[in-house]
């Protein structure tokens, strides 16, 4: 047995889309007791499901993708097919199915404000919420001995600040020219592994650990942060 | 008369996944065939096996088997017997002995192995291997960005194991599973890449190794290699392609 790796629930997102259809099936079933032929619940559903087939296109708003129905393209191919028999019956299943697309939209908006309002995005505590399972591992030979030491590590994320990144690229500079003191040397030779973000928040972020112990590297799939921390948040080995 | 009907129907249908189930089904693996069936099966795979002697069969998982060889002209080679369809039945030779992975299970990366059978005519010392990924920095669509580099070392020692399956060290997998969560491209389509905000992220992890020779070893022409789907290749690599800091 083998878990999906990359599995990581967002609470919101789901709850949001179960919302969506709970209201989709509300509006089918009083549609349907509204009509006087009452056609099989089976056959609305799925000129309803139908319906909800459109050509869309994804666009960025308040900092989310979402997706805009333009042209309903099930309910045209439904149309096609019922038309010279009950099209009558199901015309309003069909248009609740492509209206559903902007339901959907107006949830997944909402979902996406109110997980910004749980999961605060910038907090590194959100990424790394559970560290039982966290293990420090030393990705390059100019890492020295360290150790994690879980305690020391969420008390010191508690104060951590967060820092400048715009020297990235001189960060990558000092480990390549060869005059310089940082030479070959890694800036965040630690990955801290098995580190879970806060539960039901979908989010994911890998942590990598500055050379001295006090900066803190989270790499997500949008983007990177960058913390300091005034003491090392590793137990460094004490150099004479 | 229908219900005759609906029986036969039921019938095919239970007759037709009877079969596909027999046709596809694994089975528990049996015992594995005897050293001189391996060499008849290995040498009916691939005529120029030349399979003369089984140093040994090393177990990945229960239904796949690692056979290093040996042929009558002296060659080392590798097998790999795989347990389908109720028998075992040879997965790949390959002819160089050269180091490779075998992926034992596609969906996680920790199920692999390391495998080489090296001959000695070739004086290899040590094999060192690699897990690498390059550092990256820099800016993309308004945000910056910083891509540790990896290197990871693990050695074997050749001369006492001229032979062997390895696996895959926890930690590289560990660091391989977080580079694919970050990896995924959450992009289905070109519109979507068009206003999406995640980045091209050119972080490219792989697995090399550097053999290292003794001085009186002889020139050897390379080798090619060719692999099934369960073959991941090794980047042989050069003494400058790793960093050696200066530790104080």
């Amino acid at each position: 047995m083998q878990i999906d790796w990359h599995y990581s629930w967002n609470v919101v997102d789901a709850a949001a889309g179960l919302l969506g259809w709970l209201v989709v099936l509300a509006l089918v079933i009083r549609q349907r007791q509204k009509q006087e032929t009452r056609r099989p619940i089976w056959k609305i559903l799925l000129v309803t499901l139908a319906g909800f087939f459109s050509l869309s296109f994804k666009f960025p708003l308040f900092g989310q993708i979402v997706n805009m129905a333009l042209l309903p393209l099930g309910l045209v191919v439904t149309y096609l097919f019922l038309r010279n028999r009950s099209w009558t019956d199901y015309r309003k299943f069909a248009w609740i199915g492509f209206t559903a697309n902007y339901l959907f939209l107006v949830t997944a908006l909402l979902a996406g404000f109110i997980h910004g309002s749980f999961y605060d995005r910038n907090d590194p505590s959100t990424y790394l919420a559970h560290l039982e399972k966290a293990k420090l591992v030393a990705i390059h030979p100019s890492a020295r001995e360290a150790t994690f030491d879980q305690e020391l590590f969420s008390s010191s994320l508690a104060e951590v600040k967060a820092s400048d990144m715009s020297g990235t690229l001189d960060w990558y500079r000092e480990s390549k020219s060869e005059d310089g003191t940082q030479y070959q040397q890694e800036r965040f030779p630690y990955a801290l592994l098995g580190a879970d973000a806060r539960w039901g928040s979908g989010l994911h972020a890998s942590a990598y650990l500055e050379a001295d112990g006090k900066g803190l590297l989270l790499a997500t799939k949008d983007r990177y942060y960058y913390y300091r921390s005034e003491k090392p948040m590793l137990r460094m080995e004490v150099s004479e | 008369m229908r219900g005759r009907r609906l029986l036969i129907v039921v019938i095919l249908i239970i007759a037709a996944a009877v079969i596909v189930f027999f046709r596809t089904y694994d089975g528990k693996p049996g015992p594995l065939p005897s050293a001189d069936e391996i060499i008849v099966e290995l040498n009916e795979y691939d005529a120029e096996a030349d399979a003369a002697v089984v140093l040994n069969n090393v177990k990945l998982t229960a239904q796949q088997v690692f056979i290093p060889f040996v042929s009558s002209q002296g060659i080392h080679g590798m097998g790999f017997l795989k347990w389908e369809k109720r028998k075992w039945s040879v997965a790949r030779v390959d002819m160089s002995g050269r180091p490779e992975v075998r992926v034992t299970d596609h969906s996680d990366p920790s199920e692999r192995y390391m495998v080489w059978n090296n001959n000695p005519v070739e004086k290899v010392k040590e094999f060192r291997f690699y897990l690498i990924r390059d550092r990256h920095a820099g800016m993309s669509n308004g945000v910056y960005y910083y891509v540790p580099r990896v290197q990871m070392e693990m050695l074997v020692n050749v001369t006492e194991h001229p032979y062997g399956a390895m696996p895959f060290p926890e930690e590289w997998a560990g660091i391989m599973r977080e580079d694919e969560k970050l990896g995924r491209a959450p992009a289905a389509n070109i519109m979507d890449n068009i206003f999406s905000q995640s980045f091209s992220r050119p972080s490219t992890i792989y697995v090399g190794y550097l053999p290292v020779y003794a001085k009186d070893a002889p020139q050897l022409g390379s080798s090619s290699k060719s692999g099934d789907e369960d073959t991941e290749f090794l980047m042989i690599m050069n003494e400058t392609d790793l960093e050696r800091p200066q530790i104080d």
